[in-house]
C-alpha cells in the first residue's frame, strides 16, 4: 500500500497517454456493461414471473382464437382459482411510433379476481368497467405518448378491425402504476372484453389466451395438463403452460441474444488487450533507466514485477470503475423504457474480474521484462 | 510541384519505416479490423433480412389487404375476390383465367429442432400463385398439393429448422393430420420458412370464412395506377392495394429499422474506443521520431508535408485494418443461417457493406490522425533537437 503514490505516478506518467487509455477502456466496460445488462433484463424478467399464473392458448398457435365455451369449464377444474379470457389488443398508436403498445381487451370483474398482483387498483377497474370504450394504461405508456385520464386513443390493432374499417376509438380512463417485473400486465394496456368483442369484424365469442389462477403454485403443471386434457382431440386443443415457460419460449424465438452480445463483447476486449498491452510494453520500454534506477536504491526484482502489474491493476481498474458506473446509470433507464429488470450486480462483478483478467495479460509481459533487466545494462542504456 | 514532391518523399520514408514501429502500429489495424468486423456482421444480418423479404418480388404483382389491421384473421370473402379479378388492369394467363391469388395464413406452432417450440406460416395458396412465382420457385423433392386434401409442401429452411417436416412425414395441426408431399425452394426467399396448401383446404380446416388477403399480377407495372383506383373507388370493397415490394418493404422496417440501428450504435461506441487507441499510436509514432522530423524540417521540408505524412501513416494503418474485418466478417458469417423471430434466412455481408466498412476506417484513422499530425508540424524544430 505504501507504493501505492508511485504507482499512481507511474499511471500518469504521461497524461495524454494515460487518459487516452483510461477512456479506451472506460469506453469497452460501458459498451460491455450497457449489453449485458440488456441481456441479464431479458434473462432476468423470466425468474421475476409468479409461479401461479397459468396462460392457455390454442395449441395451433398463439393467435388462434378459442371459444368462449372453454371458460366454464376451465373454470370448473379442480385446482384453478379464477380465470379471465382475454384478447390481445396490441396495436399502433400514431404511426411515427417505432413499436407497437401492448394491450388486452378483459372482462374487468374476471380480470380483478386473476390478477396475481393486483397490479390495476380497484378504482381503475371500476372505472373502466363502466365506461365501454375505455382503456386504462400503465404510467410508462401514459408518459411516453403524454396521454392522461380524459384523452381519446385511437389504436390501429394489429389483429381486429373495427366493422367500419376505422381504428378503435378508446377513451382513457385511468392510469395505474406501471410494474416492469409483471411483464404481462405491469406494462400493457387494458381494454373492456364486451366491447371489442362486439365490434370486430370477426372471431366475435372468441378470446385469444385464458389468464388462470391457480390455488396452489405447487400443484400448476398438473392444472395444466387437466386443462389441456379436457379439450385434446377437439378442433380447439388447447396448451396451457406456465407464464415463466412462455416468457422462457418467447426470449429464445428472438434468437440467441446471448451469443451476439459475447461475440461482439470478445471482439471489443481482444482489440483491447492490444491497445493497453502496447501502451504498458512501451511505457516500460521508456522508463527502463528509471527502473535501473529503483532497481539500484534497493528494489529487488519480485518488487519491480508487482510495481508494473500493480500499476497494469489500477490503470484498469480505475477506467472499469468508471465504465462499469456509467452503464449503471443507464440500468434504470432500461429498466423504465423498456420494462427490463437489470440485474446489475452480477454483470458489475464479471466486469471487475474481466478489468483484473485484463490488467494481468496486458501487464505481465512488460512487468516480465521490468523483472529481467540487468542494472548495469540498464543505467548504460543498452 | 517541389512541394508534391516534397510530401511523396516524406511519405515514403515513413511509411518504410513503419515495420520498425510494427507492435504499436498493430494495435490500430487489430483495433479497426474488430470494429468492422463487428459491425458488418450485424449489419449484414439486416441485409440478409431484406433480401430474404424482397427475393424474387416483381414489380407487376400487387397485393390487395384490408386497411387497419396488419394481421388479420381473414377479410376478403370469395365474391370480394371474384370483383376484385374484374378490375381493370389484371392479367389473365393463356386461358382466360385472371391472375388472382387469394391467401388464408394460419400461424401454426411446429417443434423446432433446436428443441421447444417455434411459430411457423402456413400459407394457403394454390396453382395461379405458384404460376406468378415461376420464376423462382422449384420443387426440389415429391410434387404439389392438392386441393381438398390435407396435403402441404414446406420450404427449404422450414424443413431445417423443424423436426417431422420431411417429404412423407405427417403432421397435426388443429386435431387434423397433414401430410407433407413436397419441398420447395424459392430463391432464398423469406416463404422457404413457412409450409404451403391449398388456400381453400386450409380455411376449412381452420375454420375461416374469409380469406387474407389477395395477390394480384398485373398486366404491367405502369397499370397499379389504374387497378388501384378501380378498387379503392369501389364502394363494396374496404381495401388497401400496395405494390408487393412495398408492402414487403414496409413489413420488414421496423426489424430492419433496429438491426441497425443496433449495429451503428455498437459501430459506433467501439469506433470512439479505436480512436482514443489510434490516437495513442499516432502520438506515440510522432514522438518516436521527434528528431528524425525536426532534422527533416530544419533542412527545409515543409510542416504540412510531415502532417500529410502523418495522416497517411494514419490511414495506411485503418484501411487495411478495415479490409482484414470486412474478411472476417465475410468469411465468418456471409451465407451463415441464422434464425431469428422465427424466421430464418442467410446473412449478407454486401459490397456496400463493406464500403461502408472502409468508410468507418478513413474516419478513424482521420481523426485519430490529425491531432498528432499537427503536433509534429507545429513542434519548436529547436527544442525537438536538443531533448534527448
Amino acid at each position: 500500500m505504501k507504493f501505492l503514490h508511485l504507482v499512481w505516478a507511474g499511471v500518469w506518467r504521461k497524461p495524454g497517454r494515460a487518459l487516452l487509455t483510461l477512456a479506451s477502456i472506460i469506453n469497452a466496460f460501458l459498451l460491455y456493461g450497457l449489453l449485458q445488462g440488456f441481456v441479464s433484463g431479458m434473462n432476468g424478467t423470466v425468474d421475476d414471473l409468479h409461479a401461479d399464473v397459468l396462460i392457455t392458448e390454442s395449441r395451433v398457435s398463439q393467435l388462434e382464437p378459442l371459444p368462449m365455451a372453454q371458460l366454464p369449464l376451465i373454470r370448473s377444474t379442480p385446482g384453478v382459482k379464477a380465470a379471465a379470457p382475454l384478447i390481445i389488443l396490441t396495436g399502433a398508436y400514431r404511426t411515427q411510433a417505432i413499436a407497437n403498445i401492448r394491450g388486452f381487451a378483459v372482462d374487468p370483474a374476471s380480470f380483478a379476481a386473476a390478477d396475481p398482483d393486483a397490479a390495476v387498483p380497484a378504482g381503475d377497474i371500476q372505472a373502466l368497467a363502466q365506461t365501454r370504450n375505455g382503456v386504462v394504461l400503465p404510467a410508462t405508456i401514459a408518459a411516453t405518448f403524454h396521454l392522461k385520464v380524459g384523452d381519446p386513443l385511437p389504436l390501429k390493432a394489429l389483429l381486429w378491425t373495427t366493422k367500419d374499417g376505422s381504428t378503435w376509438p378508446l377513451q382513457v380512463v385511468g392510469v395505474y402504476p406501471a410494474n416492469p417485473r409483471d411483464t404481462l400486465f405491469g406494462t400493457s394496456f387494458l381494454a373492456n372484453f364486451d366491447y371489442v368483442d362486439q365490434a370486430r369484424t370477426q372471431s366475435n365469442g372468441t378470446a385469444s389466451i385464458y389468464l388462470i389462477r391457480v390455488n396452489d403454485p405447487s400443484a400448476a403443471n398438473q392444472v395444466a395438463s387437466r386443462i389441456d386434457a379436457q379439450f385434446a382431440n377437439s378442433p380447439d386443443e388447447t396448451k396451457t403452460e406456465s407464464e415463466r415457460q412462455l416468457a422462457a419460449d418467447s426470449i429464445k424465438q428472438i434468437g440467441d441474444i446471448g451469443f451476439v452480445v459475447r461475440a461482439i463483447v470478445g471482439a471489443v476486449f481482444f482489440a483491447l488487450l492490444f491497445s493497453v498491452g502496447a501502451v504498458m510494453m512501451q511505457s516500460v520500454r521508456e522508463r527502463t533507466p528509471e527502473l535501473a534506477v529503483l532497481k539500484t536504491i534497493g528494489f529487488d526484482d519480485n518488487a519491480i514485477l508487482s510495481l508494473i502489474v500493480a500499476e497494469a491493476l489500477v490503470t484498469c481498474l480505475f477506467a472499469a470503475g468508471i465504465g462499469l458506473g456509467l452503464a449503471a446509470l443507464t440500468f434504470p433507464i432500461i429498466r423504465a423504457s423498456i420494462g427490463f429488470n437489470v440485474h446489475g450486480g452480477p454483470v458489475l462483478l464479471i466486469g471487475l474480474a474481466m478489468a483484473v483478467a485484463l490488467a494481468l495479460i496486458s501487464g505481465l509481459p512488460p512487468a516480465i521484462r521490468g523483472r529481467r533487466l540487468s542494472i548495469v545494462d540498464a543505467l548504460a542504456g543498452r | 510541384m517541389g512541394f508534391l514532391r516534397q510530401i511523396w518523399a516524406v511519405t515514403a520514408m515513413n511509411l518504410a519505416a513503419l515495420p520498425s514501429r510494427a507492435g504499436a502500429s498493430l494495435v490500430t489495424v487489430i483495433g479497426v479490423a474488430c470494429v468492422v468486423a463487428v459491425m458488418l456482421s450485424l449489419l449484414g444480418i439486416g441485409a440478409g433480412v431484406a433480401r430474404a423479404m424482397k427475393s424474387g418480388e416483381r414489380d407487376d404483382v400487387a397485393i390487395v389487404h384490408a386497411p387497419g389491421a396488419t394481421i388479420t384473421m381473414g377479410s376478403f370473402s370469395p365474391g370480394d375476390v371474384a370483383q376484385i379479378a374484374q378490375a381493370p388492369g389484371v392479367k389473365r394467363d393463356a386461358t382466360g383465367r385472371p391472375m388472382v391469388q387469394p391467401q388464408a395464413s394460419i400461424v401454426v406452432e411446429l417443434q423446432a429442432k433446436s428443441g421447444g417450440t417455434n411459430n411457423a406460416s402456413l400459407s394457403g395458396s394454390g396453382e395461379i400463385g405458384r404460376e406468378m412465382r415461376s420464376g423462382s420457385f422449384h420443387l426440389l423433392a415429391g410434387r404439389f398439393y392438392r386441393s381438398g386434401l390435407h396435403e402441404l409442401i414446406v420450404g427449404k429452411a422450414a424443413q431445417r429448422q423443424y423436426k417431422n417436416l420431411d417429404v412423407g412425414d405427417t403432421i397435426t395441426l388443429r386435431g387434423t393430420p397433414w401430410t407433407v408431399v413436397g419441398a420447395f425452394e424459392d430463391a432464398g426467399g423469406i416463404d422457404e420458412n413457412s409450409l404451403v396448401a391449398d388456400a381453400d383446404t386450409v380455411r376449412a380446416a381452420f375454420n375461416r370464412p374469409s380469406y387474407q388477403n389477395v395477390l394480384v399480377e398485373l398486366q404491367s407495372a405502369s397499370n397499379f395506377r389504374q387497378f388501384k383506383d378501380a378498387l379503392t373507388s369501389n364502394p363494396q370493397l374496404q381495401v388497401k392495394v400496395e405494390r408487393l415490394p412495398d408492402y414487403s418493404e414496409a413489413q420488414l422496417k421496423p426489424l430492419t429499422g433496429l438491426l441497425s440501428f443496433v449495429g451503428y450504435f455498437v459501430g459506433g461506441v467501439m469506433a470512439v474506443g479505436v480512436v482514443f487507441g489510434s490516437l495513442n499510436t499516432m502520438y506515440s509514432a510522432v514522438d518516436a521520431r521527434r528528431r528524425e522530423i525536426a532534422t527533416l524540417r530544419a533542412i527545409g521540408f515543409g510542416g504540412i508535408a510531415v502532417a500529410v505524412s502523418v495522416l497517411v501513416e494514419s490511414f495506411a494503418l485503418a484501411i487495411p485494418g478495415a479490409l482484414l474485418g470486412s474478411l472476417i466478417a465475410w468469411l465468418l458469417f456471409s451465407g451463415h443461417d441464422i434464425a431469428m423471430a422465427g424466421i430464418s434466412f442467410a446473412m449478407d455481408v454486401t459490397p456496400s457493406l463493406v464500403a461502408l466498412g472502409l468508410i468507418w476506417a478513413a474516419v478513424i484513422g482521420l481523426v485519430g490522425g490529425i491531432a498528432p499530425a499537427v503536433q509534429a508540424a507545429t513542434r519548436p524544430v529547436v527544442g525537438a533537437l536538443r531533448t534527448t
